[in-house]
C-alpha cells in the first residue's frame, strides 16, 4: 500500500495534478524557478502553508535548510557544502546522527561546542549514566537556563542570540534573524544575514564553525592557528582556559557544602558501583576511619572530587606527613566523583594502596596499587595480572617517596585528632 | 624466500584487526585517571574496535559516564554487548544491569537474568546476588527464555 506522499510522487499523480493546475490558472514562472499554479492562491499567511515545510506556496520552505524538500534543490548552498548539517541527505556522516558514535566523520561532534553531542557543551541532554538522584543545585539551574546571563557554563548561548545551534535556547527563538526560525523573513532573504548559518557570505569568516573550508575552525578546533580557538570559552582544547566550562570536571568549584550533599547523596551510589568489583576493600572502606573533612577536589586524580580513608592498621595516616612508614597490611581507599558543568555528578573510580611485605616493590614502596572503575572493572594491579597498566600509579606517587609514597590532602581538608 | 614470504603473510595476519600500533590501553588508562577523558576515549577506542574487550568495557564506562564522549547509555550497552560476547565478566554483568534498569536497552529481565547468570558462572559475586534478586521477578515464560538465552550463549563459548 503506498503512502500519500508516494501517492503524490507517482508517476501517476504527478501528471493528473500538472494537468489539472494548467486547467485551473496556468503556470507562474518567476526567474529560473517554476511555482505550480497553487501558488497564486496561496498566502503567505495561510496556517497551512507554514505548516507544511515541502508546500511550494510556503515562503519559508525554499530558504529552510531543513526543509525535507530543499535536500533536493542542488543550490541549497547549506545541504551541500555543511558536512554538518544533519538535513543533507548526502552527508555520509551527519545524515545518520551526528551523535553516532561510531561515526568516525562527524567533525561536529568533536569540534563544535554547540553540537548535542558534544560531552563539553553543557547544554546538551547527557542520556548517560550520571547519577539520578545527585547534582549541583546551582549548576543545574544555570545550565537549565541557556539565556540566563549569569549562567556561567553557557557562554555561547548567553552572548549570541543568533546561535544557530542552540534549537533550545529560548533567547534566539525571540531573535528575528534566528536561523532556526523557518519562517523568518530576515534570515531566509538576506543571504548575508551574519545570523544565517546557510550565509554564503560567512565562508569569509574563519571562525564560523559551518564553514567546511575553514581549515582551522572546521578541521580542527585545537589548532593553534585558529583564531578562534583562544577565545572560544567551548573550545574542547581550552581546558587550560580558565573560564572553560567544558574543561577539566574539576576546574568546577564547588562550596564546601556543596561537596558535602553531593557526597552525602551519592555515597550510597559509590558503594554500589564499586560492589560490582567484588573487591573486598570496596565493600567495607566506608567503615574505616576518614580523614578528609569533605570531598575535595585533588589534582593528582583528573580533578575529581575525593575522600581520603585508612583503615585500623593505617591509624597513622592521620598525623600526615609525620606518620613515616605505614605497617604491613596499611590500607588507604579514596573513592571518588565528577562534576559536569551542567551540575549533574557521577561516580568515579575508587583508589586503593595495600602495603604489602618488604620486598614487594621497591618502586612502589612495597604498596599495592588497585583502581576500581565505576563499572566494577579492575584493570590492573601492581604486581598482579595487568600490573603494567597501574605502573603509573607508582611513578606519580613516586613524587612522596620521602614520605613513603603517600600523597597527602591540602591542609585545609585534613582531620585533625585534636 | 619461501621464508620471507611465510613470515610477511604471518605478520599481516596476526596485523589484521590488530589496533593501531599508537593505541595503548595503558595510556588510554593513565589519562583516565588524570581526568583527560577525551584522551582516554582515543587509546581505547581503537583498541575496542579491534576487538579488546577490557578497551570495550573501558569504552562503555565513558559512554556512560558522558566522560570524554557523549553520554550515551545505548552505546555502552553496545560496547558492553561485544565484551559480554566474548565472555568478558564485568560487561556480562553490567549488561545485565541495564537490562535490569532499561537503561540504554528495553527493559527485559530475561536477558538480564541471562546476563548476570553468565556473569556468576565466572564466580562474580556481585552477579549472583543480582540475578538472585532478579530471579523472583521473573515470569514462567521470561525464566523459559532466559535459560534459552544462557544455553545459546553457552554453546557460542
Amino acid at each position: 500500500m503506498k503512502s500519500n506522499r508516494q501517492m503524490l510522487m507517482s508517476t501517476t499523480v504527478i501528471p493528473l495534478a500538472v494537468m489539472a493546475g494548467v486547467a485551473v490558472g496556468g503556470m507562474a514562472v518567476t526567474g529560473t524557478l517554476v511555482v505550480g499554479p497553487a501558488y497564486a492562491t496561496c498566502s503567505p499567511c495561510n496556517p497551512c502553508a507554514a505548516a507544511n515545510p515541502c508546500n511550494p506556496c510556503n515562503p519559508c520552505a525554499v530558504a529552510n535548510p531543513c526543509n525535507p524538500c530543499a535536500a533536493a534543490n542542488p543550490c541549497n548552498p547549506c545541504a551541500a557544502a555543511n558536512p554538518c548539517n544533519p538535513c543533507n541527505p548526502c552527508n555520509p556522516c551527519a545524515a545518520a546522527s551526528p551523535c553516532n558514535p561510531c561515526n568516525p566523520c562527524s567533525p561536529c561532534a568533536a569540534g563544535n561546542p554547540c553540537n548535542p553531542c558534544n560531552p563539553c557543551n553543557p547544554c546538551a541532554a547527557g542520556g548517560g549514566g550520571d547519577s539520578l538522584a545527585c547534582a549541583v543545585p546551582r549548576l543545574v539551574t544555570a545550565a537549565a537556563n541557556p539565556c540566563n546571563p549569569c549562567n556561567p557554563c553557557n557562554p555561547c548561548a548567553a552572548a549570541n542570540p543568533c546561535n544557530p545551534c542552540n534549537p533550545c535556547n529560548p533567547c534566539a527563538a525571540a531573535n528575528p534573524c534566528n536561523p532556526c526560525n523557518p519562517c523568518n523573513p530576515c534570515a531566509a532573504a538576506n543571504p548575508c544575514n551574519p545570523c544565517n548559518p546557510c550565509n554564503p557570505c560567512a565562508a569569509a569568516n574563519p571562525c564560523n564553525p559551518c564553514n567546511p573550508c575553514n581549515p582551522c575552525a572546521a578541521a580542527n578546533p585545537c589548532n593553534p592557528c585558529n583564531p578562534c580557538a583562544a577565545a572560544n570559552p567551548c573550545n574542547p582544547c581550552g581546558a587550560c582556559n580558565p573560564c572553560n566550562p567544558c574543561g577539566a570536571g574539576g576546574e568546577i568549584e564547588l562550596t564546601d557544602a556543596e561537596a558535602k550533599a553531593v557526597y552525602d547523596c551519592l555515597v550510597g551510589e559509590m558503594k554500589a558501583a564499586y560492589a560490582k568489583s567484588d573487591s573486598a576493600i570496596a565493600a567495607i572502606y566506608q567503615g574505616w576511619t576518614r580523614y578528609s573533612t569533605v570531598a575535595y577536589p585533588s589534582a593528582t586524580h583528573g580533578g575529581r572530587f575525593v575522600q581520603n580513608y585508612a583503615d585500623e592498621r593505617a591509624q597513622s595516616y592521620g598525623t600526615y606527613e609525620n606518620g613515616g612508614t605505614m605497617p604491613i597490611g596499611a590500607q588507604l581507599a579514596k573513592d571518588s566523583f565528577s562534576v559536569k558543568a551542567n551540575g549533574k555528578v557521577a561516580v568515579g573510580p575508587l583508589f586503593i594502596m595495600e602495603k604489602m611485605q618488604a620486598g614487594f616493590n621497591k618502586t612502589s614502596d612495597d604498596w599495592r596499587y588497585t583502581m576500581v572503575m565505576p563499572n566494577g572493572a579492575i584493570f590492573g594491579t601492581t604486581n598482579g595480572a595487568g600490573s603494567a597498566k597501574v605502573e603509573f600509579c607508582i611513578g606519580c606517587h613516586q613524587a612522596g617517596a620521602d614520605r613513603d609514597s603517600m600523597l597527602f590532602m591540602p591542609e585545609e581538608y585534613r582531620v585533625t585528632s585534636n | 624466500m619461501r621464508l620471507i614470504v611465510v613470515v610477511l603473510l604471518a605478520g599481516l595476519l596476526t596485523g589484521a584487526g590488530a589496533a593501531p600500533s599508537h593505541a595503548d590501553f595503558a595510556a588510554g588508562l593513565e589519562a583516565y585517571d588524570a581526568g583527560d577523558f577525551e584522551t582516554a576515549a582515543a587509546e581505547w577506542r581503537p583498541l575496542a574496535e579491534a576487538g579488546s574487550a577490557e578497551a570495550q568495557v573501558a569504552l562503555a564506562d565513558l559512554y556512560h559516564n558522558g566522560l570524554g564522549v557523549p553520554a550515551d547509555t545505548a552505546a555502552a550497552a553496545r560496547w558492553y554487548r561485544r565484551a559480554a560476547e566474548k565472555g568478558d565478566a564485568v560487561a556480562q554483568l553490567n549488561l545485565g544491569d541495564l537490562y535490569s534498569r532499561g537503561r540504554g536497552v528495553a527493559r527485559d529481565l530475561a536477558e538480564a537474568y541471562a546476563w548476570l547468570t553468565l556473569a556468576a558462572a565466572q564466580g562474580r559475586a556481585w552477579a549472583e546476588r543480582r540475578r538472585h534478586d532478579i530471579l523472583p521477578l521473573l515470569s514462567e515464560a521470561e525464566h523459559a527464555k532466559a535459560e534459552a538465552l544462557i544455553a545459546e550463549r553457552r554453546q557460542g563459548e
